[in-house]
């Protein structure tokens, strides 16, 4: 296998879809590494199920081109593709035991008798499931139809592996527990994998790379930590997150914003050239204190106690800021006036300002945009 | 992994390798031509002599069978093993070429055999079934429809039945309208015809009748409706008997037994005789006993769309209506009403076609007040054997039809054919005025005491020597219908019905399903038009399609006229409306993600369908074979067009009692036929119900 095909194992390429005269998809590409997961994010309605149904072969694209291990697969039906779907609502089989639906590939593909029910046996004890296998869907927990989605999927040892949202209908505990099973079971078997949330948390959880897609579009594609650290748009830094906007000035190792200096952190002084900026801070970089500089002095409006942190609204200069400070680190006495400080992680640069307006509207700048 | 995959490359480049499947069909064609009358047989296959079976051989002689059987052999030429599943511009032109050429084979062979005028035989219809399969692999080479076998043939199978069997002949019914007696063309011909004035009178009573009974009906529907919605809080029952009553109920027995009643010499009549002196006696004959009858059996099915129709307003619209200072009557005409027009348009519509197309009422209540189905009747049963003036009125009563039809269609129905399961709200909604509930009630229980009198005089009746001149009881009517032996009296129509009804069921209950999931679950160009061309199976109304039949297979190329075939036929194109509705109902209800999971399991669709659907939709398909197969055993405005002595079914035998006068044979074999069918229905609601139980007990162990 050569290393490009390794890099690109998934391609989608120029992918339009249309259904009627609504354009979901533009013109899209797309790329999963072997053994990877990648995960699309985004609101719903973007267009994310419309991609994962398309690379499945469930959905037709208008034009443009997928590939799978190399090969064009773009007129394959679903049952030639070698893809496995986990799908939102599981789509197990009622009138199946659970045996019956993680076998029911494995008869499809008319594989010898005992060798289906050795590898639905494995494949039920993959999922914590053994013994449970002749048990009916409507038997069994949430979690455990999901489980045996999974099984079902993983059995037939797929060259991709789709999600549709496969946790949306489990309740928060469960959804923690069962996105480490899935990471931890793709990780293993090392299976190439494509999935959908609109959930940022689940996305950050299980993803080696996430890609966040708005109104049929991929607006930035990135491991986790530089989606949220390094958001390249306004819309990306409010997606990923709260963030405040500044105008501010960078000059290849500190930013100024509202007169104050702050370093830059590393992945800034590498990507960015000197200049003027908007600038991003995450409402958990800055935090408050008794004393500072006077340039750090802010007015303190509102405290709201959330239980893990504290939400305070500040003003400083003319900037309405939003703080997020951990409820063990907030100090309660302080009131009416405070001194801020800002941590470089959370500070990223954004579009660069032309200089002459001083003071650039964030309608007109969400806009340009 | 990897040697999965190499498995799948396996199995794709053993596909190139195997031997290209049009041979085999051509093969099939050439065994066809050997062994297969390739034309039609007068007698059928069994009763034919071995000179006429030899005649019938294409190898018999030099006609033009040897061309139908030998064009298609050109394809013959071609390499020996199927393309690889890629896109190559070669194979994709052959695999056009392929298509056309059937599709060339397939008219020519049409076209010459009707200019020839020869029937075609059992022979021919390999001939092209093979020329089907060629076009089938064609379209599926060419990647249509995910290039899924299964599919692409179930569609070209239904186009080709639709087009046969519902649009051919709904065709050939204006045909014989042009022709003179001496079979020349006689373009202005259905002019004078239309300008009699006995036909123009038909027209009007037909019209008059179709609107009274429309807007009494809807009437009546509405007033059950609001009981059922509004009154009472237990009355599920009257939607069950309202939905049994008119299935299992034959032809002929609701206009029987009002004349039982209050006929010339009806209990009623002659009580209003004794009490009160009255003269005219004769008053049911005509109009009003067609409309009395016509109301009794069409007003049910006004109910189940209002009942439908008003379960679904949510109460909270009128509460809202309320709170904003509306009083009830206010509420009712400004909200209620307005949110239900398009069900009473429906309702209406619904009845007035079915008005037009009832021909049992009239022919036992219409006296001297034709209408346009008895009429067509008689112009081909009666002595006249009129077929341009049938042809005429046979095309006023489908343009009519068509016509409603398609104002339904687009102004109410665009969700009518995909049965919209609106769930059904019901809150406490303000109670009626205390006036409104008691006349409903009293109408309600009133017509209740109506139907078990008019049931019971049925029953009763066929238990009397001779109604209205000798009431004492005897045996009588059933032993000559069933006591004569199995080939005497009832049995044999009562043997050829079950068995009819009992193919044309599943039949019916496939076709429909099939139908049912290309429309439901396959997205494809000019699913509009199928969806469109299967919706005329309901608008066709039953006389013309007994007509049209007769017209359309009385003929080369196809003959069909006097067979069995044709009134299996006929019972499976009439009654297909029934599984489609009862296959979207329930595919309706399932996931789309079951099936596509199935295909993401390497399903092919047809295994998708046979372990996945079919399992869960067996409820549906239950039911839908045993309502095709009641409904085909009652059946009447077609078939009687279509039977001879020999395919005789019990509707026939009925119809022919009561033109013999035989009324107590005709009502005694029609409540065996309630009890018959009642039986079927509710062991068949016994079956299903117990199966959900032992379900529901087998998850809870
Ligand atoms: N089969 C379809 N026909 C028409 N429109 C569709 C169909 N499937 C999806 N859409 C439209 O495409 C858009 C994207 O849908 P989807 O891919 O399901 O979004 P997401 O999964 O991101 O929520 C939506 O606006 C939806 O209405
Ligand atoms: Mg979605």
């Amino acid at each position: 296998m050569s290393k490009d095909s390794k890099n690109n194992f998934v391609v989608l390429k120029n992918i339009c879809k249309r259904f009627g005269q609504n354009t979901v998809i533009g013109d899209l590409d797309l790329e999963i590494e072997k053994g990877s997961l990648v995960t699309l994010l985004g609101p719903s309605g973007c267009g994310k199920t419309t991609v994962l149904r398309m690379v499945a072969g469930l959905e037709k694209p208008t034009s443009g081109q997928i590939f799978i291990d190399g090969e064009d697969v773009t007129d394959r039906s679903v049952q030639h593709r070698d893809i496995c779907m986990v799908f939102q609502s599981y789509a197990l089989f009622p009138h199946m035991s659970l045996y019956g639906n993680v076998a029911y590939g494995l008869k499809n593909l008319k594989l010898p008798a005992d060798e289906i029910s050795q590898r639905v046996d494995d494949a039920l004890k993959l999922v914590n499931l053994e013994g449970m296998g002749d048990r009916f869907v409507d038997q069994i927990s949430g979690g455990q139809q999901q489980r045996v989605a999974l099984a079902r999927a993983l059995v037939l040892k797929p060259k991709v592996l789709l999600f549709d949202e496969p946790l949306s209908n489990l309740d928060a505990n469960l959804r923690r527990s069962m996105r480490e099973t899935i990471r931890d079971l793709q990780k293993r078997f090392n299976i190439t994998s494509l999935y959908v949330t609109h959930d940022q948390a689940e996305a950050f959880a299980v993803s080696d790379k996430v890609v966040v897609m708005k109104d049929g579009d991929i607006m930035q594609q990135g491991a986790p930590s530089e989606l949220y650290q390094v958001p390249d748009s306004l819309f990306m830094a409010n997606f990923m997150g709260d963030a405040n906007i500044f105008d501010g000035h960078f000059d290849g190792e500190t930013i100024t914003i509202n007169g104050v200096q702050v370093k830059a952190n590393q992945r800034t002084v590498e990507s960015k050239a000197s200049g003027h900026y908007q600038v991003g801070v995450r409402p958990e970089a800055i935090t408050l204190s008794h004393e500072g500089q006077p340039e750090h002095i802010c007015k303190v409006n509102k405290v709201v106690y959330m239980g893990a942190m504290y939400e305070v609204s500040v003003t400083w200069g003319e900037h309405e800021l939003l703080l997020q400070i951990n409820s063990t680190e907030f100090d309660t006495d302080i009131k009416d006036q405070a001194y801020l400080s800002v941590n470089p992680v959370g500070v990223f640069l954004l579009d660069p300002v032309v200089l002459s307006s001083k003071k650039v509207q964030p309608e007109l700048t969400a806009e340009v945009a | 992994m990897t040697t999965l995959a190499s498995a799948a490359d396996g199995r794709i480049s053993q596909l190139s390798q195997t031997r290209d499947p049009v041979f085999y069909w051509l093969l099939l064609m050439i065994g066809a031509f050997v062994l297969f009358p390739v034309f039609a047989l007068d007698y059928g296959l069994m009763e034919s002599t071995s000179d006429e079976l030899y005649e019938a051989m294409g190898w018999s002689s030099q006609n033009v069978s040897w061309l139908w059987f030998g064009l298609p052999l050109l394809l013959f030429l071609r390499p020996l093993h199927a393309p690889a599943r890629k896109k190559c511009r070669d194979a994709k032109s052959r695999h056009w070429f392929d298509i056309g050429w059937a599709g060339f084979c397939v008219l020519f062979i049409v076209i010459s055999a009707w200019v020839q005028g020869t029937g075609l035989g059992y022979g021919c219809i390999l001939l092209l079934l093979g020329l089907g399969a060629i076009a089938t692999l064609g379209f599926s080479r060419l990647e249509f429809l995910g290039g899924d076998i299964f599919i692409i043939g179930a569609l070209i199978s239904i186009v080709t039945l639709i087009s046969t069997f519902i649009i051919f002949p709904s065709a050939s019914i204006f045909v014989p309208m042009f022709e003179g007696d001496m079979g020349e063309f006689a373009p202005w011909q259905f002019l004078d015809i239309l300008g009699r004035r006995q036909i123009i009178q038909i027209i009007k009573n037909s019209i008059l009748l179709g609107t009274t009974v429309g807007a009494s009906a809807t009437f009546f529907g509405l007033l059950f409706a609001i009981y059922t919605t509004r009154i009472a809080k237990r009355s599920a029952f009257i939607a069950r008997i309202f939905s049994i009553l008119p299935i299992v109920t034959p032809p002929f027995v609701v206009g029987l037994g009002v004349t039982l009643m209050l006929g010339r010499s009806g209990y009623i009549t002659e009580l209003m005789v004794d009490l009160f002196g009255l003269t005219k006696t004769n008053w049911l004959y005509g109009f009003p006993g067609i409309w009395m009858a016509q109301v009794l059996a069409f007003t049910p099915m006004s109910f189940m769309i209002l009942d439908g129709a008003m379960k679904s307003l949510h109460p909270s619209l009128e509460e809202a209506s309320y709170t904003l200072r509306a009083n009830r009557s206010q509420t009712f005409m400004k909200v209620v009403m307005p949110l239900l027009k398009p069900a009473l348009a429906n309702s209406f519509l619904i009845v007035f076609v079915q008005s037009l197309a009832d021909f049992s009422n009239p022919l036992v209540l219409g006296g001297s007040f034709d209408v346009l189905a008895t009429q067509i009747y008689f112009y081909i049963a009666g002595a006249q054997l009129d077929y341009a003036s049938a042809s005429t009125l046979g095309a006023v009563l489908l343009i009519f039809s068509l016509a409603i039809f398609v104002i339904q269609y687009m102004w109410i129905g665009k969700r009518s054919y995909v049965t919209v399961s609106g769930k059904a709200y019901r809150g406490d909604v303000q109670p009626l005025p205390s006036f409104v509930r008691t006349g409903v009630t009293a109408f309600l229980y009133f017509w209740m005491a109506f139907t078990l009198l008019l049931y019971g005089s049925i029953v009763f009746g066929s238990f009397t020597v001779n109604w209205g001149v000798d009431y004492s009881l005897t045996l009588d009517n059933y032993i000559r219908l069933f006591g004569l032996g199995v080939t005497e009296g009832a049995w044999p129509s009562l043997i050829s019905t079950m068995t009819y009804a009992g193919i044309a069921a599943p039949i019916t209950a496939i076709f429909g399903l099939l139908i049912a999931y290309i429309v439901v679950r396959q997205q494809f160009h000019g699913k509009k038009v199928i969806e469109f061309a299967t919706m005329l199976c309901f608008a066709v109304p039953g006389t013309v399609a007994g007509v049209s039949y007769i017209l359309a297979f009385n003929d080369a190329p196809i003959y069909l006229t006097g067979t069995a075939a044709i009134v299996v036929i006929s019972m499976v194109m009439r009654n297909v409306p029934v599984g489609i509705r009862s296959g979207i109902a329930g595919l309706g209800q399932l996931d789309k993600s079951l099936d596509e999971a199935s295909l993401s399991l390497r399903a092919s669709s047809f295994g998708t369908i046979i372990h996945v659907l079919v399992p869960l939709l067996r409820p549906a398909i239950l039911s839908s074979l045993v309502y095709s197969f009641v409904r085909a055993m009652t059946t009447v405005s077609a078939i009687i067009f279509l039977v001879t002595p020999e395919t005789r079914v019990a509707t026939a035998y009925i119809l022919n009692r009561v033109e013999d006068g035989e009324y107590g044979i005709a009502i005694a074999y029609g409540s065996i036929l309630i009890f018959v069918m009642m039986a079927i229905i509710l062991t068949f609601d016994r079956l299903v119900g117990e199966a959900r139980n032992a379900r529901t007990k087998a998850k809870e162990i």
